[in-house]
């Protein structure tokens, strides 16, 4: 009876080996940064920052180096063909390296919920970036959080008639500017189909 | 024809450890494959530019959707799009956007629909990916 019970434990361990190996095989993530939805996909349930992983992150590899103006907590972590940029808050991006220099590595994440809502940008800045300065419609500016090439601004959802983010002006440590980023969208894109 | 006698007898002498094999094996291989409580794959189709989107079935609690855009079967990084996940009847409704890849995050306490927007000028692929925790 023993010996029964034994070799049907050992026979069911060796199954389940084999069916969670191979099933993990199917859904194994990519460390290209470009298969997110493949990878989101294949992530385990419940995994914390989902859109970094997704995106390829090194996790083990995270480094806090700053908090927005609201509190919440920055971190990059490399990826194989460029980084990702976490927040506490779990809104994360990745940028490939290649999307730096023609200026395509900017994120907003906004609340369209209420009117004026919360909303942050963020961008990933070309290589020698030391500062970096949010360009509004009115002509007015200020000053970005910036560390380890990441820039980044806690602001509002622009208010129908009011003023919107054009532009990211970056400077090197000497003050030298170095090339800009437009911010891609103008006021109707914020809450896209209200 | 001697080791299909064996097999055979392998069968007959260990059913029990057979049945048990394959129903652990088949628990197993669902629970690894089927991960998130609910998911929708949706879109990879063609829509215009200028805020154009793309949209789960139904409302779930979401807490998660991931969307790109494509050009010739790749991901374009030059593309701007957004991700939703919002209330048509509530006031939940928050929006990530990004250059080729999107993706946004929701409390999982909400039913709440999924679209990916298309901020481009350009007619192109999009689609999206939403899951349940």
């Amino acid at each position: 009876m023993i010996k029964s019970l034994l070799k049907t434990a050992i026979a069911a361990a060796a199954v389940a080996t084999i069916a969670g190996t191979a099933t993990a095989a199917i859904s194994s993530i990519s460390s290209d940064p470009n298969a997110t939805i493949s990878n989101l996909q294949a992530l385990p349930a419940g995994s914390d920052h989902p859109m970094a992983r997704a995106g390829g992150a090194d996790l083990t590899k995270m480094q806090a180096i700053g908090k927005t103006s609201t509190g919440d907590t920055v971190s990059i972590a490399p990826t194989q063909l460029g980084r990702c940029v976490l927040f506490s808050t779990q809104d994360d991006f990745c940028v490939t390296d290649d999307q730096v220099p023609a200026g395509r590595s900017v994120q907003i994440t906004n609340d369209c919920g209420q009117a004026q809502g919360p909303m942050r940008i963020a961008a990933v800045l070309s290589d020698g970036a030391a500062s970096a300065t949010l360009n509004f419609s009115d002509g007015t500016s200020t000053a970005m959080r910036t560390a380890h090439g990441v820039a980044w601004f806690s602001g509002h959802v622009p208010a129908p008639a009011g003023r919107y983010a054009t532009s990211i002006s970056v400077a090197d440590g000497t003050g030298k500017p170095l090339a800009g980023i437009d911010v891609p969208i103008g006021p109707a894109g914020y809450c896209p189909g209200a | 024809m001697h080791r299909r006698i064996g097999a055979a007898r392998f069968i007959r002498r260990n059913v029990l450890q057979v049945i048990v094999a394959a129903v652990v094996g088949f628990a197993t291989f669902v629970a690894v494959a089927f991960a998130w409580g609910y998911e929708e794959y949706y879109g990879n189709y063609s829509i215009g530019g200028g805020n154009s989107y793309i949209e789960t079935s139904g409302a779930h609690t979401f807490v998660n959707n991931g969307g790109q855009i494509y050009t010739n079967g790749s991901v374009d990084r030059t593309l701007y799009i957004a991700c939703q996940l919002f209330q048509k009847s509530g006031s939940y409704n928050v929006v990530d956007h990004g250059y080729g890849i999107c993706g946004v995050n929701a409390s999982g306490s909400v039913y709440v629909w999924a679209r990916v927007y298309n901020q481009s000028g350009a007619t192109r692929v999009v689609s999206g990916y939403a899951h349940t925790s």
